[in-house]
């Protein structure tokens, strides 16, 4: 089941692809500039799915490429979304991001990939949650609408921010848990399995939502 | 650290929500206020063109009926009755105004009395026939409620001579228990309330939903190929 509930949640990864393609210009500007981490899961989907799964290609340089592609995709969200009010915290995300990624490149193995990964997953998890936190603080004077859940971006910042938070020791403790033998990835793979089917549910409620009259 | 992102979203939700209660409640004093102090100064200009104006020209219209009883002057006959035309064109204005500012009606005979004998006037001065009819004898709501739709229908009627190609309207009043309904019905070129509010530059139609919002009535408005049916609802509460 563990196994299916897996599979379900990677396949799920398209449809928000799918969404923002039917609405295609007729989608609301804010919710616009999720298109490239929608198209990053999109195809992280499709390359777990096909080679994964299927062809059982050997998936630590994916993981590695991802995180790098997670990070500047959020990035970018997060950038034209505040409209480039905190342009200076975006870039020294990025450069922080950037050094951190060489640093961990010069040592950098398939054995201490998941430790690799989750420093700069630590990192992400630190970029939306910063600006999560900004937006919701934002939001919170907001007194033009009623209700929140009527914002689509309300959708893809939750989800966004359920995720990262909900993962961030996961992955953290990953490379511990690898290592050792009384315990078992997979029994605690199960929360990320979760929270990326929240996520996925999430942004397809958002950008279906952000579709323009 | 996900139960605090949890917390932390309901938290922002819940307070958002609360700050848009908050910011309703101080909008609707805000636009109270605002109302109250026109009715005030209405009520003084009006009181102030009857008393001051309307009196200084009746005295002069006097003393100009002494002037040409005391000093007769067949060739400044036309000057005087030309004064006289104007002076009394001047009162005629003068008594308008005042009556539109506060009709005398409304502090003295009530809301429904008020309303018919300013369609009266209405129907004399124009070509549209203005009817105002009760299913009761007579309606009995809050002085400040009545005041409230009286503009709520001077608006309407206004809107309705400047734009309308209606022949008539009729008012119908209907007073039940706890409610209290009004229904502003003609027969000239349809238009869509919701619609006409968000591309008309003019705060008429705005000043109706501010008024109908102040005392807790809804505007609803019924779709006819030939013409307009709008109904005022409002819930009254008994002491």
């Amino acid at each position: 089941m563990f196994f299916w509930i897996a599979v379900f949640a990677n396949s799920l990864g398209i449809f928000p692809l799918i969404v923002l393609k039917t609405a295609k210009k007729r989608l609301l500007p804010e919710a616009r500039f999720i298109g490239p981490y929608v198209w990053l899961i999109a195809l992280g989907s499709a390359y777990e799915l096909v080679g994964t799964l299927l062809l059982r290609i050997n998936t630590t340089y994916w993981f590695h490429f991802y995180c790098f592609a997670d990070f500047f995709c959020l990035n970018y969200f997060f950038y034209r979304l505040f409209e480039r009010k905190y342009r200076t915290l975006n870039l020294a995300f990025s450069i922080v991001f950037v050094c951190v990624f060489i640093i961990l490149m010069i040592g950098w193995s398939e054995i201490s990939n998941l430790q690799s990964d989750a420093f700069l997953g630590t990192l992400s998890t630190l970029l939306v949650s910063t600006f999560a936190i900004l937006w919701f603080r934002q939001l919170a004077h907001d007194t033009g609408t009623e209700h929140l859940w009527e914002r689509p971006v309300f959708y893809l910042i939750s989800g966004l921010f359920l995720y990262y938070s909900g993962t961030f020791f996961l992955f953290l403790m990953s490379d511990s848990i690898t290592n050792n033998p009384r315990m078992e990835l997979m029994d605690f793979w199960i929360i990320n399995i979760l929270l990326t089917l929240l996520l996925r549910i999430l942004l397809i409620l958002g950008i279906w939502k952000a579709k323009a009259k | 650290m996900m139960l605090f992102s949890l917390a932390f979203i309901l938290l922002v939700l819940f307070y958002q929500r609360y700050l848009f209660k908050r910011k309703k409640e101080e909008e609707s004093l805000v636009l109270k206020a605002v109302l109250e102090a026109e009715k005030k100064e209405r009520f003084r200009l009006a009181a102030d063109l009857h008393d001051g104006v309307s009196g200084d020209l009746n005295a002069i219209r006097i003393y100009l009926s002494l002037l040409m009883k005391n000093h007769p002057d067949d060739a400044k006959q036309e000057i005087y009755d030309d004064i006289k035309a104007g002076i009394e064109a001047a009162l005629e204005n003068t008594r308008a105004i005042s009556y539109n500012l506060m009709p005398p009606a409304m502090e003295t005979l009530g809301f429904y009395e008020a309303v018919k004998d300013y369609l009266q006037k209405l129907s004399i001065k124009g070509t549209i026939d203005f009817e105002v009819c009760c299913k009761q004898e007579t309606v009995n709501i809050p002085e400040p409620i009545g005041y409230e739709l009286f503009r709520v229908i001077q608006e309407f009627t206004t809107n309705i001579l400047k734009y309308s190609t209606a022949s008539s309207v009729l008012i119908n009043m209907t007073q039940r228990a706890n409610a209290f309904t009004m229904e502003i019905i003609d027969n000239g070129s349809p238009f869509i309330f919701m619609e006409e509010l968000t591309v008309s530059r003019g705060i008429g139609l705005r000043n109706i939903l501010g008024r109908l919002k102040v005392i807790n009535a809804t505007l609803s408005q019924e779709k006819l190929p030939n013409g307009n049916h709008f109904t005022i609802t409002l819930k009254l509460q008994h002491d």
